[in-house]
């Protein structure tokens, strides 16, 4: 169905509130979404193109920086999809190493999402509180690789270095510490009327929609579906120590909050059980400067779901392809439908609850149908529309 | 999804197999890979369409599609040549691939009939210049492209 | 105040510009991160700006990547205190 494009409201790209810059066109019927078009590219840089002229370990420091939040899980699916290719064993010890780290990245990444979620439905305390509590994974995060995003922790064969000896220790002080915070939470996100409201039943989704539209990650947990990449092909040391898959079933972002508190349980577990279990040994081996010609496919769990990386070497010192396809690209179309049928008021609450990271992938516009008129909306007024508009309900 | 499973389909549409430690190829003409996706995805068990990539052979573009069975991925494969970039869009029927393909006409020029994006662009800017090659085929120059954009 | 990060890329150009321009004055612009320094480590990505101040004039440069967040705010407070920097000076206010 054509849809007349005079009533138009573009939304974004840049906003004073807007964390990344995005193009999603909406057209309303009154006020209900019936239509959605990404337009994505704001953050377009050109990466796959530019890996081809960077040796394979290079690549490492350009891929990572695809985004800020699963950064380190770009690094592993990069590195562990180069190690499949070559073929090449690393050390136990660092498998270990970079499972700790990447359920470390788990835990960040998931109460930023939360503390977002406060903020777009109008509670900004649960933000300042949650974030508060993040920087302690953050501080571990630097006290292990030396940088709180972006750490460049792992390499080829292996990771750069070991974690210091008293580390140990304070890792599981801070894990008890989150562990306790999240059950806080828990209670909080069932209890606060504030988010009750903005969250059950917005934005829901269910297993045909699934089936059809292959989302990954929370946003296919959340209909029920229990699919995890770490449980399903385990890379790292996730043979040894898996995660318990989490899966919610009502599909709406009620759903995806509780899933993802309980996943946030979970991997403070793994990071306690992957301490216990390390073995001793080296943390890195030397690789060699080329790889071998041919192709793999790799795939990791990254905090938004399945984050995918295709190799190809021509048997060089640098990669002849590399093809990435992050989490949130595979969320787009789902995040289309979950958008239909709501109110603009929902929009900035659904479009959270999707987990989108822009930088990942790569602003709203919206159409009014019938009226035909077209006007400007800025993120924080939209959000602030939102907030008034459940106050007045 | 073993090479057995697989096999019918194979050779119904005249294709051939090819199983790696991780990966089963199903590399088929491409005028049947839209029945080769449809035949992937509706085999038993879950589905999912990983991802579709885009590969500058020289004189043609390979086109790879990243089915996960669960255990393996199985990967439907084809090319056309640079000359004459055209395929016919899974969208139809694998409603998953309409964003990869999309991406894929913008970064390599092919074009995907029946796809929604198919003369829009989803991820190029919209300032990237109509005569310059598709940033990922060889020989476009990257610093070429920005000078044209001024970027540089 | 407008703080910027990453690479302007051709999408973000003239939405930057655009900002900037309805900005009231007084102004300041504070480049923040290697990306928008320079371009960074995606200086020869073929849709990646070579650093904002070519579209918008900057007035502070927070190098990292990413900056710690004590140095954005070090450099905030400067840019906001408008006051030349001994070094013990900045060390107070970082601590």
């Amino acid at each position: 169905m054509q849809y007349s494009t005079e009533g138009m409201m573009p939304f974004g790209p840049v906003h004073p509130s807007l964390k990344e810059p995005e193009y999603f066109k909406l057209y309303l019927e009154g006020e209900k979404i019936v239509h959605v078009e990404p337009r994505i590219g704001y953050v377009h840089r050109g990466i796959e193109r530019a890996a081809q002229e960077r040796t394979w370990i290079k690549n490492i420091y350009l891929f990572e920086r695809i985004c800020g939040i699963c950064s380190f899980h770009h690094s592993i699916a990069y590195t562990e999809g180069v190690e499949v290719l070559a073929p090449f064993e690393i050390p136990k010890r660092a498998k270990y190493l970079r499972e700790l780290v990447a359920e470390l990245e788990r835990i960040h990444s998931h109460l930023l999402w939360l503390g977002l979620l406060g903020h777009w439905a109008g509670f900004d305390t649960l933000f300042m509180w949650i974030w508060k509590d993040r920087e302690h994974v953050l501080d571990l995060e630097e006290a292990i690789s030396g940088n709180r995003v972006n750490k460049s922790y792992t390499t080829l064969g292996g990771v750069r270095n070991d974690i210091p000896d008293g580390l140990a220790d304070k890792i599981r002080t801070e894990m008890a510490y989150i562990e306790k915070r999240v059950e806080y939470y828990k209670s909080l996100v069932q209890s606060e009327e504030t988010l009750v409201v903005r969250t059950k039943g917005r934005g829901r989704i269910n297993q045909d929609i699934a089936r059809k539209l292959c989302p990954v990650g929370p946003l296919l947990r959340c209909t029920g579906i229990a699919r995890d990449v770490r449980a399903e092909d385990p890379y790292s040391s996730y043979g040894d120590v898996p995660p318990q898959v989490q899966t919610s079933n009502d599909g709406d972002i009620a759903s995806l909050m509780t899933l993802r508190l309980n996943e946030l349980t979970d991997s403070c577990r793994m990071v306690k059980e992957t301490l216990e279990k390390m073995p001793a040994g080296p943390y890195r081996v030397n690789f060699p400067r080329s790889v071998p010609a041919g192709e793999a496919s790799f795939h990791v769990e990254a905090p938004r779901g399945e984050l995918f990386y295709f190799v190809k070497s021509a048997g060089g010192s640098t990669p002849e392809r590399v093809k990435v396809r992050t989490s949130t690209l595979a969320n787009i179309l789902t995040a289309t439908e979950m958008l239909k049928g709501h109110a603009l008021a929902d929009v900035p609450v659904v479009l959270t609850g999707m987990d989108p990271c822009f930088g990942c992938m790569d602003r709203i516009s919206v159409v009014d149908v019938d009226k035909s008129k077209e006007w400007t909306v800025g993120g924080e007024s939209l959000r602030r529309y939102g907030i008034e508009y459940y106050r007045r309900k | 999804m073993s090479s057995e499973e697989l096999a019918p389909l194979a050779s119904r549409l005249g294709g051939t197999i090819a199983a790696g430690p991780r990966t089963t190829v199903l590399s088929v003409p491409p005028d049947r890979v839209v029945e080769a996706c449809i035949g992937v995805s509706s085999l038993p068990g879950w589905y999912h369409l990983s991802t579709i990539t885009g590969m500058d052979l020289g004189q043609d573009i390979a086109i790879l599609y990243h089915f996960w069975q669960g255990k393996r991925f199985v990967q439907v494969r084809t090319q056309v040549p640079k000359a004459a970039p055209r395929l016919r869009s899974i969208s139809g029927d694998v409603a998953a691939g309409v964003i990869y393909e999309a991406e894929i006409q913008d970064v390599l020029g092919v074009a995907f009939e029946g796809n929604p994006f198919l003369g829009k662009r989803l991820i190029l800017p919209d300032a990237y210049p109509p005569d310059a090659p598709p940033p990922l085929q060889k020989g476009t120059d990257p610093h070429k492209i920005k000078k044209m954009m001024e970027l540089e | 105040m407008l703080l910027v990060t990453g690479v302007a890329n051709p999408m973000m150009r003239e939405r930057l510009r655009t900002v900037y321009e309805q900005m009231p004055e007084p102004r300041h612009v504070v480049a923040i991160g290697a990306c928008a320094l320079g371009g960074g480590v995606m200086k020869d990505c073929y849709s990646a700006g070579s650093g904002i101040d070519s579209i918008v004039p900057v007035d502070l440069y927070i190098p990292g990547c990413p900056p710690r967040p004590e140095a954005i705010i070090y450099g905030i407070l400067k840019l906001v205190t408008g006051i030349p920097d001994p070094v013990p000076d900045g060390e107070a206010i970082v601590k």
